[in-house]
């Protein structure tokens, strides 16, 4: 059942190594899903892919779940963009035994978003998200309870297996997040679009910079007020502007980290002191100030910077009073 | 799970099952569901997979309560559920879905469908929602 699903599935033990991955895992990864069980993690994902993604996989082995939307590259070398979920798998004692992968690739939605320049492609894209919606929960969610339901069914007929448990919980859970999903999909048919803009941003300096990005976001960004939003776009601005004055830039990841508190935006790279002065960024500097947040930079001695700028969440209704002056032009990145 | 109660030890008069229709589109989701139903001891009188033919089978069968899942392939469950509610009042309805709005909730309760239950593998709380509209839409 759960190979029949469009949506990559799997799920690791403690010591990361595979128990089980569904067809879709399969083809993402290039790998003959059977073949996979017993696999080391990273030697599944591959060097790149595992660095990446370690730290969500070291906290849902912590017992803290992760979702996160990432972009990445697949084994046929395909830009996708992906919603994905890092779900631990408790003990009845509550102890963690492993955890469960799932990833949802979201590139077209997003391509539709990137698109989305007038009010008319805005109409297109509500209806396009509710297309989407309707699909997620009649494909996969859907799917995936019914192959709850039997696997529910099978165990009333034999002794509880504790794998079958764990996995059905797990299973539960993986419905619990899909309709919160499929929910946050269909309540923001009015999103501003922000994580569009920041995406195009990114993929601009990485295509000046001849490098794969990877960008990541957490949280829900639509729940980041408008103009807090403004000032996100200026600070990625100065921040790309920064790593395009780095020499032998082979690496570009961007984290945007939003939670009801706070927003976090951290843009790194590896490469190397260029030819110019590194930047004092003064409007990301000003822009912290204003909004009592802070900016720091961190270097690494073998090749490679860490700049994030991280600032409270303002009550939305008070925020225009911080109007972003944005340190660079915005009006020619709408193109 | 519980069986429905048949009535203590000495008691003369015999419980009907409550009669249940199960409107849902997904085929292996209505069969377990169906099975769930009735490993508890309702009587699952009629299955439909659209809105239509949901709309057909409880006109027919006059079920105590009807199930009805919210994302139906022609229509919106909630929309089912508005024709029914003036068309066969004595029936209980509850909206099943695996994702349905605060809007859509409020809307539901407004038309008096009797709960809106998230779809759960624990099947617990669709099965309290069940038994409790059953005994409210008995005399």
């Amino acid at each position: 059942m759960l190979d029949r699903l469009p949506a990559i599935v799997a799920t690791w033990d403690t010591d990361e190594r595979c128990r089980y991955a569904n067809a879709a895992c399969g083809r993402w990864l290039g790998l003959d899903p059977a073949a996979m069980v017993g696999m080391p993690l990273g030697e599944a994902l591959g060097a790149q892919l595992y660095a990446v993604n370690r730290e969500d996989i070291a906290a849902a082995l912590a017992g803290r779940p992760r979702t996160l939307d990432r972009v990445v590259v697949n084994a046929a070398g395909h830009r996708r963009t992906c919603q994905a979920g890092y779900v631990p798998l408790l003990a009845d004692d509550g102890g963690v035994t492993g955890l469960l992968v799932h990833v949802t690739d979201i590139t077209e939605r997003l391509e539709r978003e990137l698109g989305n320049q007038d009010a008319l492609a805005r109409e297109a894209l509500r209806a396009e998200r509710h297309r989407i919606a309707e699909d997620v929960h009649d494909v996969v969610l859907q799917d995936l309870f019914a192959a709850g339901l039997e696997l529910r069914a099978g165990m009333a007929e034999a002794p509880p297996n504790p794998l079958a448990l764990r996995a059905l919980e797990a299973i539960d859970d993986a419905v619990t997040e899909l309709r919160s999903t499929i929910l946050a999909i269909e309540e923001d048919l009015a999103g501003d679009g922000l994580a569009a803009v920041l995406h195009r941003l990114v993929e601009q300096a990485a295509n000046d910079l001849g490098v794969v990005p990877v960008l990541t976001w957490r949280g829900r960004l639509d729940a980041v007020p408008p103009a807090l939003g403004r000032t996100l776009v200026a600070v990625l601005v100065e921040a790309l502007a920064a790593v395009t004055r780095h020499a032998r830039v082979g690496r570009l990841a961007v984290e945007l980290a939003c939670s009801p508190q706070e927003v976090t935006l951290t843009v790194s790279d590896d490469g190397a002191p260029g030819e110019l002065p590194a930047p004092d960024l003064v409007g990301m500097r000003r822009l912290a100030g204003l909004r009592g947040g802070e900016v720091s930079v961190t270097t690494d001695p073998r090749g490679g910077t860490t700049t994030s700028f991280r600032t409270p969440v303002p009550d939305d209704a008070t925020d225009d009073a911080v109007a972003p002056t944005p340190h660079a032009d915005l009006t020619g990145l709408r193109r | 799970m519980d069986e429905e109660s048949a009535g203590g030890p000495g008691t003369a008069t015999i419980t009907r099952p409550a009669r249940v229709v199960l409107v849902e589109d997904h085929p292996a989701v209505r069969e377990q569901l169906t099975a769930l139903l009735r490993a508890a001891g309702l009587d699952v009188v009629a299955v439909a997979g659209d809105l239509r033919g949901g709309h057909d089978a409880v006109r027919t069968a006059r079920p105590e309560v009807a199930v009805v899942d919210n994302r139906l392939p022609d229509g919106r469950g909630i929309d089912l559920c508005a024709l029914l509610a003036r068309e066969a009042p004595e029936v209980a309805l509850i909206v099943h879905s695996g994702a349905v709005t605060d809007a859509e909730t409020e809307r539901a309760l407004a038309l008096g469908v009797a709960a809106v239950v998230p779809k759960s593998l624990r099947g617990s709380e669709l099965l309290a929602a069940v038994r409790h509209a059953a005994g409210r839409s008995r005399p």
